[in-house]
């Protein structure tokens, strides 16, 4: 009788579903996984070490480029640590905008998971419908900071500016018609709070359209649902947090447990799932979808209402307006030190989380009490996630290793770090 | 945050320190609550046991493991700011290299962040480790989720953690010597990577570029946190 | 001079090969185009579904793009991989291409407009398009990757599964048409009543099956699990590119035509009008020529694989065995059983 052998796939790195530079040795038999092995560390960049070598400033743009779909919200993890290192009280109107824009992140975030999940598991229009949102949520990053992506918006102590009080809109060219591009612009006549407003107003309809292709799709179903189950103890055990966790049916979630920047004046609800497979997780994040959106709501209508500083005015932490600095000689003062050297937080740790939309997002920060953080820890939440890889597809089929690579909304930028 | 909830949240924080400082007494044990976090600093022999203590205990339940991070102490509140020498130019920036590690303190720490989700609250546990014998029991066996939090100390750090399965480099590429994350190695690393035409393959050659330093690493002493020393404190107690 | 007279009696005495190798190229000249232009149809449509425009800078329109396709892979460098077998390696991409074209010789396109009028024409059908997996069997084999085998073991089982369900319902259809002849398959469609008339109506569960069948059997989505890009990259073609790419391509395109083309001869009555016998729209639309109900018809069923392309998450492999084995094959069985006591009995409008 022929040996009977099992063998060894290479998953990756250059794989469509690796989603970046994952490499999974997949011992197989058949199409049965026997046991998974993932290889990290393809995109590692040392963020740690860098941001030891640079004042405490300079590591916020570093931020964005960890989970590069939840820039926010990494910024605001970061932020927050070093606030309560040198522990500063944020305005409250940089409050709700931090909390709005965490939102839109997670919104951002998600549909960028729904639309690669979707498009893992075969179906391929869901990527881009969700593409055509996102844009409209990266023009409000664009509007707030600059940058579609690697927006660089918070600062110790609040956020870099006011929101714009005008909207960016489409300028007339060859490649459209007028009339589609006054079409276009037809939300972008107000500020930028208008411009969300309007947004908040159609997307729930437009998740219902993504659910209608989805949910109740007999192949999606067949595709996710009992793939990649994880059971409440064995969640805690391999250390998950965010919908991962409550996709298990665990109702946890910072953002109402531990409430930070303006949650606990918002008015909202947390998903939970029952089975703990790749379809709880995915009903799970619609309804973050829809949850996040009123949120957003309400930090508008709040926003709205109450003027304010977004940022703190001790100039010891954050600079002095430009006239401040042109004219005045401690304003001067402040700018050079500041630019130059920073500020030295009193020597101790910290460590603040954010509920980011792939988990906890934790940021440790030991100071001794310099201008450079002495050693800063960023806690993923993917790492743990992808750290049960061979746990959650042991058993299953190779199609099935795409589905739960989905389902656990992996982004090598905060995973390698 | 409302007021009541931060109340809440500071009571159970007090009412954790107590139990901590009731069940592990002794020699090497040591907890502090300071920004509203708690430390619970744990001799290196007796972590498995105090981990599985935190996990299973009533008053304690941490089912979580968030985090494992490894530290180096060893350059621990030196400033690169070195104006002692002045020039007829100016200050001279001290800006070279630190060298040498502080012999008093042990040098590496492991610290551990734990969660609790029934009891809605955090607590950091450190293990300190010295340079000569970086290793402490591995805690996967309690929480499995330190099985890569593990392997990253180990290859970022060099830490060793007995018991650990598969204690592998995780990180860095495959064949990759030293632990990058030392205070000693370099920023730019070791070694640079090119593809040589002549002998047709990639070879990896001692790195060309020089360090800078930009911002030079800068202690401050302010008043406005000083609370009665101005010494750097021991970061057991921090 | 004796050689040109050997010449011109050779041709008198093949004149009928001639005559074929003619016809062959009136065939396969434009199914080529049609090929060409179903991938442009392809792309624009499901563009369009998920909102954005497709192809639409080469030519007008994008019209030109088919041709800069096959320009640019025609140019392209053919990689074989070092632990290949080359000969196996080459020759899989012409087994899935050639069954698909040779399939086109017993399809009739009217009335007698036919290149082989056989009598067994659905059975050489079924025994054509069952050859059209050895390529894809060969070529995962061939290419010595792990990805590529993966994909030609996924794509013989599903084959050969479906075939069988697709093979019940054309039982199904010949019990109803009491032929094998294409062509008298369509004429034993026509009647008064129209498109009500076809057998797609007394056969819905076979024409439905025969259809999925047919998905199933081209490798589209939803049962895409031979290519599966996103699972095993691109399966058992991965290695492939330049020329051998475009011709599994072209071999997959053709399939798909061949597949509605055939559905539509078996199920929609073929060159058939669909309305005819009908009281005015019958009259009006008498002077269509057959050919382009024919090709509208086969342009509608074609639509909807694009359609399904856009739609559907991918089955994983074990859940198309299942679907196969457990819900096709007993419903065929089944509905072939009633179709023959409606035969038997000679059901009215249908089959009396």
């Amino acid at each position: 009788m022929p040996e009977i052998r099992n063998y060894t796939l290479n998953f990756g790195p250059q794989h469509p579903a690796a989603h970046g530079v994952l490499r999974l040795v997949l011992e197989m038999d058949g199409e049965v996984i026997e046991r998974a092995d993932p290889h990290i560390g393809l995109l590692h960049r040392a963020t740690e070490k860098l941001a030891e070598s640079k004042p405490y400033n300079h590591s916020i743009p570093y931020m964005d480029r960890l989970d590069y779909v939840s820039m926010m919200c990494n910024e605001h993890g970061y932020v927050m640590a070093l606030e309560r290192l040198l522990g500063v009280d944020v305005p409250e109107r940089a409050l709700y905008i931090r909390t709005m824009f965490d939102e839109i992140t997670r919104i951002l975030n998600h549909l960028m998971w729904i639309g690669t999940h979707a498009l893992d598991v075969g179906a391929m229009t869901m990527f881009l419908y969700t593409f055509r949102e996102r844009e409209d949520l990266l023009d409000c990053y664009e509007a707030v900071s600059g940058a579609r992506m690697h927006a660089a918006y918070y600062r110790v102590g609040g956020v870099y500016r006011d929101l714009p009080e005008v909207m960016p809109r489409y300028e007339k060219n060859q490649f459209r018609s007028d009339k589609e591009i006054d079409k276009k612009n037809e939300a972008r006549q107000g500020t930028l709070l208008d411009f969300i407003e309007d947004f908040c107003r159609r997307f729930p309809g437009l998740v219902d359209e993504y659910e209608t292709l989805l949910t109740d799709n007999r192949i999606w179903k067949q595709r996710t649902v009992g793939i990649g189950t994880v059971s409440p103890e064995r969640a805690f055990q391999l250390g998950f947090s965010g919908p991962m966790l409550r996709g298990s049916g665990i109702a946890w979630d910072l953002r109402k447990k531990q409430p930070y920047a303006a949650y606990a004046q918002m008015d909202f609800d947390i998903p939970v799932g029952q089975n703990g497979d790749c379809y709880d997780r995915y009903l799970v994040r619609m309804e973050e979808l829809r949850q996040s959106t009123r949120i957003v709501q309400q930090c508008v209508d709040w926003l709205r209402q109450n003027p304010g500083p977004v940022i703190v005015s001790d100039h010891k932490i954050a600079p002095p307006s430009r006239s401040e600095m042109k004219e005045g000689m401690e304003g001067l003062i402040h700018h050079f030190k500041l630019f130059t050297e920073g500020y030295c937080p009193p020597p101790g740790e910290a460590y603040a989380a954010v509920e980011a939309p792939k988990g906890e997002f934790g940021c440790y920060v030991i100071s001794d009490g310099a201008n450079k953080p002495y050693r800063l820890k960023i806690r993923a939440p993917g790492f743990a996630h992808l750290s049960a890889m061979d746990e959650m597809v042991k058993g299953h089929m190779l199609a099935d290793v795409v589905a739960v690579i989905g389902t656990m909304d992996i982004v090598f930028g905060e995973i390698d770090r | 945050m409302n007021e009541s909830a931060k109340k809440a949240s500071e009571i159970r924080r007090e009412t954790l320190l107590e139990n901590l400082n009731k069940r592990f007494t002794g020699d090497g044990f040591a907890s502090s609550l300071r920004l509203g976090e708690l430390t619970l600093v744990v001799p290196r022999e007796r972590i498995v046991e105090v981990a599985g203590e935190l996990r299973d205990n009533e008053a304690f339940q941490f089912e979580q493991l968030i985090d494992i991070c490894g530290v180096d102490y060893s350059q621990y509140g030196r400033s690169e700011w070195t104006t002692d020498t002045a020039s007829f130019t100016g200050f001279g920036r001290g800006v070279g290299a630190m060298q040498g590690s502080s012999a008093e303190m042990q040098r590496f720490a492991v610290v551990y962040h734990l969660l609790s989700v029934s009891l809605n609250q955090r607590l950091r546990v450190r293990v300190f480790v010295d340079d000569q014998h970086p290793m402490v029991d591995s805690v996967s066996g309690i929480w499995n989720s330190a099985g890569w939090y593990e392997r990253e100390a180990f290859d970022l750090f060099g830490i060793l953690f007995a018991g650990h399965q598969d204690l592998r480099r995780i990180l860095t590429d495959y064949g990759f010597i030293g632990h990058p994350f030392r205070k000693e190695f370099p920023l730019h690393g070791q070694v640079e990577m090119r593809y040589d035409m002549d002998r047709q393959r990639v070879v990896y050659e001692p790195v060309t570029i020089e360090l800078r330093t930009l911002v030079p690493k800068v202690i401050r002493e302010d008043n406005r946190y000083a609370e009665g020393s101005n010494k750097p404190q021991d970061p057991a107690d921090a | 001079m004796d050689a040109l007279m050997n010449l011109w009696e050779w041709l008198g005495e093949n004149l009928i090969i001639i005559q074929i190798l003619i016809k062959i190229v009136v065939i396969v000249a434009p199914l080529m185009l049609c090929v060409a232009y179903f991938t442009y149809a392809e792309r624009k449509i499901i563009g369009y579904m998920q909102v954005r425009i497709g192809p639409n800078r080469v030519g007008p329109k994008g019209w030109l793009q088919p041709i800069a396709d096959a320009v640019k892979l025609m140019f392209k460098e053919i990689t074989i991989p070092t632990g290949a077998n080359k000969v196996l390696f080459l020759i899989a991409p012409m087994l899935t291409l050639g069954p698909a074209l040779a399939a086109w010789a017993v399809f009739p396109f009217g009335e007698g407009l036919v290149l082989s009028d056989i009598n067994a024409g659905l059975l050489y059908l079924i025994a054509l398009t069952s050859v059209g997996v050895y390529g894809v069997i060969i070529a995962g084999w061939a290419s010595n990757s792990k990805y590529a085998f993966l994909g030609a073991m996924r794509s013989a089982a599903q084959i050969v599964s479906y075939e069988i369900a697709m093979g019940f319902a054309l039982v199904g259809v010949l019990v109803a048409a009491g032929s094998l002849n294409l062509g008298e398959i369509v004429l034993a469609q026509s009647g008064e009543g129209g498109l009500f008339n076809w057998f797609w109506l007394p056969l819905l569960p076979l024409f439905l099956i025969y259809f999925i069948s047919g998905v199933a059997e081209t490798n589209r989505a939803p049962f895409d699990v031979a290519e599966g890009e996103s699972e095993i990259v691109a399966g058992f073609h991965v290695e492939y590119s330049g020329m051998p790419f475009a011709v599994f391509f072209l071999g997959e395109y053709a399939n798909m035509i061949l597949v509605s083309a055939l559905t539509t001869l078996l199920f929609l009555g073929g060159w058939l009008s669909p309305f005819q016998g009908w009281p005015v729209l019958g009259n009006m639309f008498a002077w269509v020529p057959g050919f382009v109900w024919l090709f509208a018809k086969t342009a509608f069923v074609g639509f909807f694989f694009l359609w399904l392309r856009a739609t559907f998450p991918r089955y994983r492999y074990d859940q198309i065995m299942r679907l196969g084995w457990k819900v096709f094959i007993p419903i065929t069985i089944v509905w072939i059983m009633v179709v023959g006591l409606a035969v038997v009995y000679e059901m009215p409008w249908w089959f009396d």
